[in-house]
């Protein structure tokens, strides 16, 4: 495991090989640890893809003192045997162009109709890999390597709030209106952040997610706005 | 309950306090006063401890009415204020008599200014803060900016220090701003880089807002090694492809996949949000135990800030 500053105040921890359902395990694992130690001297853990930045208040927390902890942390980063999704959260996802600017034009680029899209984009099992960008994005991951585009070349300026969208092996729903590069095949009809729930995010760090197609109607009753 | 009214507004306003540390987990956003200093002599100055939310506002003036009696100071920038046309004291605890109306010209030093009130601010706490983000809807009206005809709820305290003031060293303007920095993050791939932030001088653009600052200056190649997503931090320094890099200040995105040399140092960050656009800086590289000794003086030299009680 490799370590970094972030700033004045964190350690970045970097664990080796790409990213999958168990290391997010395992760096889930190493905050909570690291939280049950030195308990309210660290402020923050979040999880990226492969990495767990710890924000801590160096004067209750020597910095040496934090990253001997962790690295002396045993972990268990067997990847070969990948656990099952214990529960799988079903997201109802509206396919259609009328909310979806680039369904038709994504479908168009790889080669394939709109409804093989949708059946290969809803047909697969996502794992929540690490909440950010905003609260209610979950970065999901991983795309089927047959629907993997680059980014936008030009960010749309404004992605409709609920938008499913997808970029190279991920995809992911913005939770609210906002600037965005990410290729919009679908919208959700449900709320994915909402400050007074419990939890907080509809989807979080350890999940397994799948979309499931929806039709107009459905989306509508759901709540979903055209 | 009395209110304070807003009659006419820049284009950033909003309610902050010390912001939501430890909720980045959850992607919501430190935010919180850009200027803490100036937010908390503010809140001393009026009597608010521990202390409250305030005014913030930036690139523009503020116009507020006072529905009933309030006590107030301003902070953070230099510039003309007045009440009902009077000539208002900056940095001091001065009485908004009620139906008075406070006029706060465009700042000449400083970007960021804050409006105490003494009492406190009828807002919600969410996430243990009252600031506003709009981009998550939190806060005040769902965070949205200030805006003239708002009505920010006041509970008055009347018990505070009027004629309490501040007289703040004078600074002199620098020619190049020093933004200390914790070189981290993606430093050690790329060397050249790294040499390259700390020979060249940068200025700041007109693109800056609480989310961050964007610096113009020669291009800066990061080896673009491609970067999963992972957290930032207060003060990262961001590469975009484009080579011209981004300071984060408060509202940064909890996530980026940009690569990053490492993170301004918290007080150098207020520096460069309050800094004209145009200011030319550079980057010096700091050690992580010069960064703490650097807080703890400030902190030290925070708690012995002698308030003086004049009779103007």
């Amino acid at each position: 495991m490799e370590w970094e500053l972030a700033g004045e105040r964190g350690i970045i921890f970097t664990l080796p090989g790409s990213p999958c359902p168990t290391l997010t395990k395992t760096l889930l694992a190493l905050g909570e640890s690291l939280k049950a130690e030195f308990g309210g001297a660290i402020t923050d853990a979040v999880p990226g893809y492969v990495t767990l930045a710890i924000f801590f208040n160096p004067e209750q927390l020597n910095r040496d003192t934090l990253v001997q902890s962790a690295l002396a942390t045993p972990l268990d980063t067997d990847t070969t045997s990948p656990a099952p999704p214990e529960k799988t959260l079903r997201i109802p996802i509206y396919y259609h162009p009328e909310v979806a600017p680039d369904l038709e034009p994504t479908a168009d680029q790889l080669g394939m109709s709109v409804a093989s899209l949708i059946e290969q984009h809803s047909a697969n099992d996502y794992f929540a890999f690490a909440n950010g960008f905003a609260p209610g994005f979950c970065y999901l991951g991983e795309l089927p390597e047959a629907l993997a585009l680059p980014r936008r070349a030009t960010p749309r300026y404004q992605v409709t709030a609920g938008s499913l969208a997808i970029a190279e092996r991920q995809t992911a729903i913005y939770p609210s209106a906002s600037p965005g590069g990410w290729h919009v095949l679908g919208r959700c009809p449900l709320r994915l952040f909402n400050p007074n729930a419990a939890p907080v995010n509809r989807i979080n760090v350890g999940d397994w997610i799948r979309f499931e197609p929806i039709d107009r109607s459905r989306f509508l009753g759901l709540g979903g706005l055209i | 309950m009395s209110g304070l009214e807003i009659l006419d507004a820049g284009p950033i306003v909003s309610i902050q306090d010390q912001g939501r540390l430890g909720c980045a987990h959850l992607g919501i956003t430190q935010s919180g006063a850009i200027d803490p200093f100036a937010w908390r002599l503010g809140q001393r100055l009026v009597g608010n401890t521990p202390p409250e939310a305030a005014i913030e506002f930036a690139l523009g003036g503020l116009s507020v009415r006072a529905h009933t009696a309030l006590t107030i100071a301003l902070t953070g920038i230099s510039t003309t204020a007045t009440i009902d046309d009077v000539p208002c004291d900056l940095n001091r605890a001065v009485a908004l008599p009620a139906n008075s109306i406070l006029k706060v010209d465009y700042p000449i030093r400083g970007n960021y200014g804050y409006l105490a009130v003494a009492g406190e601010l009828d807002i919600a706490h969410q996430f243990g803060s009252k600031a506003s983000t709009s981009r998550e809807g939190l806060g005040l009206f769902a965070g949205r900016q200030l805006r003239a005809g708002d009505v920010i709820p006041v509970s008055a305290n009347h018990n505070s220090g009027l004629g309490r003031c501040y007289r703040p060293p004078h600074i002199k303007p620098t020619n190049v701003l020093d933004l200390r920095y914790i070189p981290g993050f993606q430093v050690r791939a790329c060397a050249e880089a790294k040499s390259a932030l700390e020979s060249r001088t940068f200025q700041t653009t007109t693109s800056a807002n609480r989310m961050g600052v964007r610096l113009e200056g020669q291009a800066l190649t990061m080896n673009t090694i491609p970067c999963w997503s992972e957290a930032a931090c207060l003060g990262a320094i961001q590469v975009p492809p484009d080579g011209q890099p981004i300071v984060l200040l408060n509202e940064y995105q909890t996530m980026g996949g940009y690569p990053k040399p490492g993170a301004v140092l918290s007080t150098d960050c207020v520096r460069l949000a309050q800094a004209k656009h145009g200011q030319r800086l550079r980057f010096v590289p700091i050690t992580p135990s010069e960064a703490d000794r650097i807080l703890w003086l400030e902190r030290s030299y925070e708690a012995e800030q002698r308030l003086s009680n004049s009779a103007r």
